[in-house]
């Protein structure tokens, strides 16, 4: 039962989660802590903490933790599974219609502006990934290094640029 | 009898490419943007550059996790249901395993600063990398008056007035239809 009451709430959560972790937190917080109780205010603040530092998208971090938290392991898998279902659902419905009706002009149209809308959304993701995560100037400069070497080396694996900045963090910072 | 086996490999590549992509995925389905479009589009020629575009400019409007989106557009892109499933499963893997270790050795982990600088680090190099990629695809984009006027509208709606991206996705997308022009 509480299996099931995980997978609910998750699903609940994974389609209101608009625009990246950040966005969900308020919403999550709401739910896990004030609603349900599941996990106490000074937790939930500690796995944010983690869930922004390890890899992964952060909701579905926080997910996989909660989940943890409240039935083990397998809670953990189903809280992830809910959390990342309907989104798949929506995305795979879309991506369908999508390809077929990549010619259309009213579609043509609608992607053209978007794309121009995006834009301006990922510089709001890295303005908020470097107020969030950059406790001092250092990384500031290590992130311009890295937008340097990466538009300079186009062969480089952008993978191999982050293992690099990963270990100068560790020793610089 | 080929065509099966060839599609089979291709969800396998498939599940490896994200696999490997959500290990080094730090601050959000973001960070992986750069890196998934060097490997699709640039190193296996799976998606053109074009297409790459489109698939991050919807996956990014709709609800749910950027990252789960991308697998999804991407894997259907090139191998159909299939595809787009396991490259779901795929991006799932890691943060299922790292987040569950960190649950069974919960207090070990706070006093562990080395890993938050690794971190740090880790995300510096993502901010300099979406940077690269936003530059990239504003060199790419052909503006006329409308796309200027466009762009400087969702800047100052995002970053002045701080009004929910969502919205400022639909304004653009209605502004698009009724006033934009087609590509080519």
């Amino acid at each position: 039962m509480l299996l099931l009451k995980i997978f609910l709430e998750f699903c609940k959560i994974g389609i209101i989660a608009f625009g990246g972790g950040n966005a969900i937190f308020p919403i999550l917080h709401h739910e896990v802590v004030e609603t349900l109780h599941w996990v106490s205010a000074q937790d939930f603040l500690y796995m944010v903490s983690i869930a922004e530092t390890t890899p992964g998208p952060i909701g579905m971090n926080l997910a996989t933790f909660i989940g943890y938290r409240l039935a083990g392991f397998l809670g953990a898998l189903i809280a992830t599974v809910g959390y990342t279902f309907l989104p798949f659902l929506i995305m795979l419905f879309v991506a369908i219609v999508a390809v077929r009706i990549r010619e259309n002009k009213i579609y043509k149209k609608f992607l053209s502006a978007i794309m121009v809308v995006v834009l301006a959304l990922l510089m709001r993701a890295v303005y908020l990934m470097a107020k969030g995560g950059f406790s001092d100037l250092r990384p500031y400069f290590l992130a311009l290094a890295a937008f340097i070497v990466f538009m300079k080396f186009k062969k480089l694996n952008p993978i191999y640029l982050l293992i690099i900045c990963g270990l100068i963090g560790m020793i610089c910072f | 009898m080929a065509e099966n086996k060839a599609s089979l490999i291709s969800v396998l590549k498939l599940f490896s490419i994200f696999f490997y992509v959500a290990i080094f995925t730090v601050g959000g389905g973001i960070a992986m943007v750069p890196v998934l479009e060097r490997i699709l589009v640039e190193k296996k020629k799976y998606l053109s550059e074009k297409e790459f575009t489109e698939v991050f400019s919807v996956a990014q409007i709709l609800p749910g996790s950027l990252m789960i989106n991308m697998a999804t557009f991407t894997g259907y892109q090139i191998a159909g249901f299939w595809g787009a499933f396991l490259s779901c499963v795929a991006i799932m893997l890691p943060p299922i395993t790292i987040i569950t270790l960190i649950s069974v050795f919960y207090t070990q982990f706070i006093q562990f600063t080395l890993m938050k600088k690794l971190m740090i680090g880790i995300l510096a190099g993502v901010v300099g990398e979406v940077s690269g990629i936003t530059l990239k695809m504003f060199k790419k984009t052909k503006f006329d008056t409308f796309k200027i006027i466009l762009l400087l509208l969702s800047f100052a709606l995002i970053f002045i007035f701080k009004v929910n991206p969502i919205y400022v996705v639909v304004i653009g997308a209605l502004l698009g239809i009724s006033l934009g022009r087609m590509e080519e």
